[in-house]
């Protein structure tokens, strides 16, 4: 018996590894191209292993270090801040809805639902952000205006119709309000669904540029991922800076590391995520639940 | 009689407390969703009219259905449209399929070691962009110094160039699409598992099913109203293409468009006048269809079984 | 339920109505300039952001700006290239109050920005705010800023003459088995006769043989920018991409369709079976201007007599033998790279006229260069009357530079400093060189494309679908080029071009030239 399950483990835990090789060499062969020198991507193409180890692209993006933290710290604070906020709207908004008595749920899904599919488009919502509610230019546009998604809640919702009805009922015998069964009971038992869709939610903030891109002037609230795409535009305006005034002869224009650059800004955005997600994972364990219930 | 009437109207009353408690909860939300995505949804209108900055949305000449001429009078509509929603079925069949193979194999792993690194890195395709998986698409497939060549030539097989071979594509593509999103659909997967109490695989151990029946009759069904409900979601954007995929992938190599162009990346090619009119016209078609389907779906869940609908 | 949920979409109507309205209304501009009166003027512009010293700098050009126009104030805003169309469309919606603004290169369609509103017509303002840039630009120069006949721009002049078109290849090469006095000579046959293309073409593939033999063919041709060659000289613009005006017949041509892309169609299939073109040109996809780096042996690009040649040998580490194809210069009819224009929401244009004023005359040049260039003994070092040498940066001031913006963003780039980048007399000479140029007799041409504008759009798409045909790596190309030929007609080039023709036909008729 034990024997049996051993080897369906291995050999489960083999095929995994081989799966995961489809995912590391790319992560690898990004973290190697960024080391690569420019000239030797366009002579031999990119490659996972560089000839001669360069830290060019890196220098060019840490070239001014201030600008860099400044990034850091504003996509921290609203990433951070934002997800917590948005979790909490969402799982408010999701738990009426998983309850099967509750008059109303089949009109506000679909009130939610219908966002999903239709928007005004940009030049409304823009038009809407900085003209009536001021957050154009702002920290709060990076939090207000993605506060809520018909996706998550949806995925927060049907973990908690899995949740065993038992418990509101004993939760109102007791005298609990709904808020208080919510905060109390509901919102402890839903460890797994709130840390996976609080994890998606980061790491959707986190990788946001658009944002910057539309609404920010300000150089000292770009978001990361912003502040390494225009080094990128940077790089690549100053190599074709001859189609708009022609004629220039200067060869300082050649040693910007254009392409390089692309992947070390992947590496150095990519790193935070890679470490702040095993303490998400802490909670994709088994058996949270039971003892709950039982209890 | 009286005490039924009393305890009735108590009970009407309990009941209408107990929603206008949910619904103070569900404020929050519903005040966001009516400003944020409510309030501007009006301005779709400019699909029906040629935008002129002096003249607002409000103001601008009224042009009916000339904006949805661009893509319906297109010679390529149907291509378009068959390559658009052709692809996006596969996509969520298969991307179901596969995620929750990866999430039930996943599941039988104990040890937290293994399973916090097996899920890292399937986690890592999210955070590169279709740019640099382009980057890396090119690396494996440049008819030259591909690896997939390299590969082949390893084993006496003949490289080919798959920049010019139509054939390839639809595979190229599902693979690709597949592998940046498996590691995330897992994850909402695994995290579903999470739900399920080990009492009831004890229990049908004792009761003598094997592993396969256990996943069959535990598992699985513990699955159906997640996948159900997030596959429904999915069917409102099938004939909406993810643009970074077919634009980044193929290169934007001309000869591929007949497997590789899809409505959103024609609409990017035609519109470099930045017609806004014409863009909001094709969203409204994509998000119009999309709620017709989703609507259908619903319907056809709700005959089988009907907890599972998504309203 | 239901009835709330009407009530409901009721209240959502009448407040987004009342939204939309107050979006859409449009304020008052003063007509007339009050001298007195005190203005603060916006200018949005390209540049590489805000800099250390911007504010510094601005504020002394603020001081400085009152000696020439009292009252008057400018804030700048700088916005980085790539985001500047978008940026400029959200502006344009949300009626964000801008005065001055850039545009150019990276706006998506200066023609559709006009038909939108988001510029004020400028000849009367010109003609009694700005009389001197009438007296100092070239005659032709505002007719490439016009459309439906009035002016909309003030193009930043620089270089607008197009030149002969270069060939550029390694010298040592060249020297050794080009025999360019025969090519020079062959393309000027072809001006007069057609069939003279294919001779010409295989003067080149002597000199590709030569190479390939002797083992030097490295990557081959640059595909990328020779294509370029299936062009006329005298081919001028018509701003609809892929529609071109042959002004010797003043008919408008479908480029595709025209005899001169077959020819290259043809020989760069022939040069792709023998091996002169990369055998994987086609996932390369490479367009761009830095093909020398990327090993190709022969390139083209523009081509200017005085200059190129050193130039070009700088910039790539290897002497580089440039000479052109041709020795025509023509203003052509196309879209200024850069210029300068009044929003719609300015409320002083003619203040505002005013100061685009001194940033492209001679009165101004101080104000001009100052902005571009910062403070003397800050960012540049004065080095004789006319020449400076800027510090910190050689061509191109960045996000960390402590002060530098473009010229050519600014205003009239003749008046600009000479840099350490700029060859002795660079200015006089480009302008030698435009006042010489033939000014083609369809400059100040701009359709009305609001009929076609669809068929635009799909002629466009259609277009890139078959653009490998030109890098000669399809197997079945003539295929393929009858299929694209069929497309073109059913996605409407015949109608654009029909129609376009005739707008063609009667804006000649009007401007008798």
């Amino acid at each position: 018996m034990i024997k049996k399950i051993k080897i369906s483990d291995i050999i489960i835990k083999f095929m995994f590894l081989l799966f995961s090789l489809a995912f590391i060499l790319p992560i690898m062969t990004v973290f190697g191209i960024s080391l690569t020198t420019e000239s030797e991507i366009i002579e031999k193409g990119y490659h996972m292993i560089p000839a001669h180890i360069d830290f060019t692209a890196y220098r060019y993006v840490f070239k001014n270090p201030q600008t860099i933290i400044n990034a850091y710290k504003v996509t921290i604070f609203y990433s951070f801040f934002g997800t917590f906020l948005s979790v909490i709207v969402m799982a408010l908004m999701a738990y009426p809805l998983s309850r099967k008595g509750y008059k109303y749920r089949k009109p506000i899904m679909f009130y939610v639902f219908f966002t999903m599919l239709f928007s005004g488009g940009l030049i409304p919502t823009y038009i809407l952000n900085t003209q009536y509610l001021q957050l154009g230019n702002t920290i709060w546009i990076y939090i207000f205006p993605s506060l809520a998604s018909a996706w998550y809640i949806i995925i927060i919702r049907t973990f908690f119709q899995g949740l065993p009805p038992e418990l509101a009922e004993s939760a109102k015998i007791d005298g609990c309000n709904e808020w208080r069964t919510f905060f109390q009971i509901i919102m402890p038992l839903s460890k797994p669904v709130l840390a996976t869709v609080s994890f998606l939610v980061l790491l959707g903030k986190w990788n946001d540029w658009q944002t910057s891109l539309i609404y920010i002037r300000k150089s000292e609230l770009y978001s990361l991922q912003y502040l390494l795409q225009k080094l990128m535009d940077e790089a690549a305006l100053i190599k074709n800076i001859m189609q708009i005034a022609p004629n220039i002869g200067d060869s300082a224009s050649a040693n910007v590391p254009a392409e390089s650059t692309r992947f070390a800004m992947c590496i150095v955005a990519t790193g935070p995520m890679l470490v702040i997600f095993p303490f998400f994972q802490k909670y994709f364990s088994k058996g949270l639940t039971v003892g709950a219930v039982k209890g | 009689m009286e005490i039924a009437k009393v305890a009735n109207k108590k009970q009407k009353r309990k009941h209408k407390f107990l929603n206008f408690e949910l619904t103070t909860l569900t404020l929050p939300g519903i005040i966001y969703f009516f400003i944020f995505c409510y309030l501007p949804m009006f301005g779709a209108i400019i699909a029906f009219k040629k935008y002129n900055y002096a003249n607002g949305i409000l103001g601008s000449k009224w042009v009916g259905l000339k904006n949805f001429k661009f893509f319906f009078s297109s010679q390529d509509a149907w291509r378009l449209t068959r390559n658009t929603v052709g692809y996006n079925f596969v996509f969520i069949i298969l991307g179901i399929i596969c995620a929750v193979i990866v999430a039930l194999f996943l599941y039988e792993i104990c040890e937290r070691g293994w399973i916090k690194f097996f899920q890292t890195s399937m986690i890592l395709p999210t955070f590169l962009s279709w740019v640099i998986v382009g980057y890396i698409s090119y690396i494996v497939l440049n008819p030259n110094l591909g690896i997939l060549n390299q590969f082949l030539r390893f084993f006496r097989f003949s490289g080919r160039d798959w920049y010019s071979d139509t054939n390839c594509w639809p595979v190229i593509l599902t693979v690709t699409n597949i592998w940046k999103n498996v590691g995330i659909d897992s994850i909402v997967y695994y995290a579903a598992l999470m739900g399920i109490s080990s009492e009831l695989y004890e229990a049908a151990e004792i009761d003598g099913a094997n592993k396969v029946q256990q996943v069959l009759n535990i598992s699985i069904p513990h699955l159906i109203p997640i996948i159900t409900i997030l596959g429904i979601l999915k069917v409102g954007n099938i004939f909406r293409g993810d643009f970074g995929l077919f634009y980044q992938i193929p290169r934007d190599i001309g000869s591929l468009y007949n497997v590789t162009d899809v409505i959103d990346t024609y609409l990017f090619r035609g519109l470099r006048n930045g017609d806004l009119g014409i863009t909001s016209a094709v969203g409204l078609f994509q998000s119009f269809v999309g709620l017709i389907l989703v609507v259908a779906t619903n319907l056809i869940v709700k005959k089988i079984s009907p907890e599972n609908t998504l309203f | 339920m239901k009835i709330t949920g009407k009530k409901f979409i009721m209240c959502l109507s009448v407040l987004l109505s009342i939204t939309l309205i107050m979006s859409s209304c449009s304020k008052k501009v003063a007509q007339t300039d009050n001298k007195g009166e005190n203005v603060k003027l916006k200018w949005v512009c390209t540049g590489a952001g805000k800099q250390k010293d911007s504010d510094a700098v601005w504020q002394e050009f603020n001081t400085k700006l009152k000696d020439y126009l009292p009252n008057t104030e400018v804030e700048i805003e700088i916005i980085p290239g790539g985001n500047f169309g978008e940026r400029w469309q959200l502006m344009m919606a949300s009626s964000e109050k801008v005065d001055i603004a850039w545009s150019g290169y990276a706006i998506p369609s200066f023609i559709g920005e006009v038909e939108k509103g988001a510029y004020l017509p400028l000849d009367k303002l010109i003609q009694e705010d700005a009389p001197d840039i009438l007296k100092e630009f070239p005659d032709w120069l505002l007719e490439l800023g016009k459309v439906n006949g009035e002016v909309y721009c003030i193009p930043n002049y620089q270089i607008m003459s197009t030149s002969p078109f270069g060939i550029h290849t390694k010298k040592e090469y060249a020297d050794k088995y080009m025999d360019i006095g025969a090519i020079q000579a062959k393309y000027n046959e072809w001006a007069a006769n057609s069939n003279a293309g294919k001779e010409l073409y295989g003067l080149f593939e002597n000199y590709f043989k030569k190479l390939k033999d002797n083992g030097l063919i490295n990557k081959g041709v640059g595909v990328g920018t020779i294509k370029g060659f299936s062009d006329k000289a005298t081919y001028d613009s018509t701003t609809i991409t892929g529609f071109s005006i042959d002004t010797d017949t003043k008919q408008v041509i479908i480029d595709d369709m025209s005899d001169y892309k077959k020819l290259w169609y043809d020989v760069a299939a022939d040069w792709y079976k023998k091996g002169y073109i990369r055998n994987d040109i086609l996932s390369e996809n490479v367009d761009g201007i830095d093909e020398a780096e990327k090993g190709y042996i022969l390139w083209g690009h523009g081509y200017y007599d005085k200059t190129s040649e050193s130039i070009e040998s700088t910039k790539k580490g290897f002497a580089t033998k440039v000479f052109g194809l041709g020795d025509k210069y023509y203003i052509k009819n196309n879209i200024p790279a850069t210029s300068t224009c009044i929003a719609r929401t300015c409320e002083n244009p003619a203040r505002a006229m005013k100061v685009i004023e001194l940033m492209n005359t001679k009165k101004g040049k101080d104000l001009y260069n100052m902005l571009v260039y910062g403070l003397e003994g800050k960012h540049y070092k004065k080095v004789s009357d006319n020449r400076i040498e800027t510090l910190g940066y050689v061509t191109y001031a960045d996000a960390d530079s402590l002060y530098g913006l473009n010229k050519w963003a600014i205003g009239n780039t003749s008046n600009a400093y000479e840099t350490q980048v700029d060859p002795e007399g660079y200015a006089d000479y480009v302008r030698s060189l435009d006042d010489n140029a033939q000014i083609l007799p369809t400059v100040g041409f701009k359709p009305d494309v609001s009929d076609i504008s669809v068929e635009i759009a799909q002629v466009a798409t259609v277009t890139k679908e078959y653009a490998e045909l030109s890098y000669g790596a399809l197997p079945n190309y003539q295929e393929v080029y009858s299929e694209y030929m069929e497309k073109l007609k059913t996605a409407g080039a015949l109608k654009i071009r029909d129609e376009l023709q005739k707008q063609l036909d009667e804006w000649l008729q009007k401007s008798k030239k």
